[in-house]
């Protein structure tokens, strides 16, 4: 009896599974977004009419309409694009750049214990210096211009992945790749087609907070010395008084960083749905 | 094919697990390794298997010393094993080479074989126990092997699913006479499924006794008969000694 029940699971679960979807397309869709944003516009709100009412100064925090209104405003001059565009070219190419050296030496250093010996005490010790210590000696050597700030961002979107790739290369099952083993799989298809799909969810995690490190160490290279960019921003308002500009560049910092993630995320998603529990990271 | 296993033994950091371990199967014979936890019965078909090189002996698969890894055996281990990113026909297609149509075509006929055919799109995260488990065997079959080595597969298993495995598993032999050596420590199992028993006992394990079933198939599961075998084997494992 119990074998039938179990017989007729696999198909009740497919049945579940279409109906939980057509609810998501519905409301249940919609209510985690109001709930989410409930305390947001209370708190923008409450703010609002704090700073209109004179309790909060405006010289110390304007009203979000004023902090909108400046948003506006660098949009109409078409200042707000440049700022915008150089931000997110430096911690793309940071990141490229950062990922392309965390794969290659943290793959070598996952697969060869030898090279492990050799790398990965350096590595470490490294690691232990705040990356931010580096950023006057990249000025020396490279100058304000754009070398400096991207290695800068290199450098900061190198640690998290290189540590993300080696310990999911170290952690794949051993179980796996014994199957893999008893079909006669040579390293190199082993490689490609156990350990590099199971390392992958690792990978990805990487990926996610070096990229947050990324738009961390692009506000540092900015405030450094930079004439566009969002960086520079907090700097303009910083020097010309004007707390709105520093609160502009943070909030568009704040959009634009979520939204990296966001794509991120929705990579890992789609890659990662046979994880066992895909959706709720 | 037919195995020969000599004087197998293995020792983890100095200490022994089996040792002297002898038996043989002829081409198409069942063979079941019996033995309480901890006697090395998985330890010799790891051995067999050639996934651990680290033994004494020999083991001679058709005649010649395995060195390694043979092509022509499969292995069902304890757990299905399967890959979690690949859905069930691409989990059982895994050790084929060939074409992407081939494989597809044979993946099916071997899902359909182990009752899964309406399940090949379902993850291994979808798939119940006993579905996966299925799976492993069918991806374990689809290369044809002439030995199969199985690791306790049905262990994990409820009673029913387990039954019917058994009797798929001795569908699957019959049809293609596969020698197999069945790795478990359920005594019902294997005097239902072998036609010879190896009883593994003491530590380091040995072989304690050798038990052949002459029963014709298919064999009653609550025959006499096998509840004599299994008498006899209770027997032989000198059970005060836990």
């Amino acid at each position: 009896m119990k074998n039938s029940i179990e017989l007729t699971q696999g198909t009740l679960s497919s049945k579940k599974k279409a109906v939980k979807t057509r609810n998501t397309s519905g409301k249940s869709r919609l209510q985690p977004v109001i709930l989410g944003a409930a305390l947001p516009v209370i708190l923008i709100a409450v703010w609002e009419i704090l700073s209109r009412t004179g309790v909060v100064p405006s010289y110390q925090l304007p009203a979000p309409s004023v902090i909108l209104e400046t948003i506006l405003g660098l949009a109409a001059d078409g200042s707000l694009w440049g700022h915008i565009g150089i931000t997110v070219y430096r911690v793309f190419i940071g990141f490229l750049i950062g990922t392309a050296f965390a794969v290659i030496l943290g793959g070598v250093v996952g697969f060869y214990s030898k090279a492990e010996q050799i790398f990965d005490p350096m590595i470490q010790a490294f690691r232990s210096i705040p990356s931010l210590a580096w950023v006057p000696l990249f000025i020396l050597w490279m100058g304000i211009g754009e070398p400096s700030k991207v290695t800068m961002i290199a450098v900061g979107v190198f640690f998290p992945v290189y540590l993300n790739v080696v310990s999911g290369i170290g952690g794949v099952d051993r179980k796996l790749i014994e199957v893999g083993k008893m079909y006669g799989l040579n390293t190199f298809q082993l490689i490609k087609r156990v350990i590099l799909p199971a390392s992958l969810p690792s990978f990805l995690t990487g990926l996610r907070s070096g990229l947050g490190l990324g738009w961390m160490f692009v506000v540092a290279a900015e405030l450094m010395g930079a004439s566009t960019g969002l960086g520079y921003l907090l700097v303009l308002g910083q020097n010309t008084l004007s707390p709105e500009t520093i609160l502009a560049s943070i909030v568009l910092f704040a959009i634009i960083g979520k939204l990296s993630d966001w794509i991120l995320k929705t990579v890992e998603l789609r890659s990662l749905h046979w994880q066992d529990n895909a959706g709720k990271a | 094919m037919g195995l020969k296993i000599n004087n197998v033994g293995r020792e983890f950091n100095g200490k022994k697990v089996v040792q002297n371990i002898s038996f043989e199967a002829a081409p198409g014979e069942i063979i079941g390794l019996l033995g309480k936890s901890g006697c090395g019965k998985s330890t010799v078909l790891r051995a067999v298997s050639g996934l651990d090189n680290g033994y004494e002996g020999t083991v001679e698969i058709n005649g010649t010393v395995s060195g390694g890894v043979d092509k022509s055996t499969g292995f069902i281990f304890q757990e299905p094993r399967l890959m979690p990113w690949l859905n069930a026909l691409e989990n059982v297609t895994f050790g084929l080479k060939g074409s992407k149509e081939e494989q597809q075509k044979l993946g099916r006929k071997y899902l359909t074989d182990v009752g899964l055919a309406a399940h090949e799109e379902l993850y291994p995260k979808e798939l119940s126990g006993g579905m996966a488990q299925r799976v492993a065997i069918a991806r374990a079959l689809i290369t044809s092997p002439e030995v199969l080595l199985l690791d306790e597969p049905f262990s994990a298993l409820d009673a029913f699913t387990k039954m019917q495995l058994q009797d798929l598993l001795l569908n699957i032999w019959r049809e293609y006479n596969t020698t197999i050596v069945l790795v478990t420590h359920d005594i019902e199992e294997a005097t239902y499924l072998c036609d010879k028993i190896v009883v593994l006992k003491d530590q380091p394990g040995t072989v304690g006794h050798e038990l052949t079933l002459n029963e014709p198939r298919p064999r009653d599961r609550g025959s006499a008969e096998l509840a004599a075998y299994k008498t006899e084997i209770l027997g032989n494992l000198d059970l005060e000694n836990i």
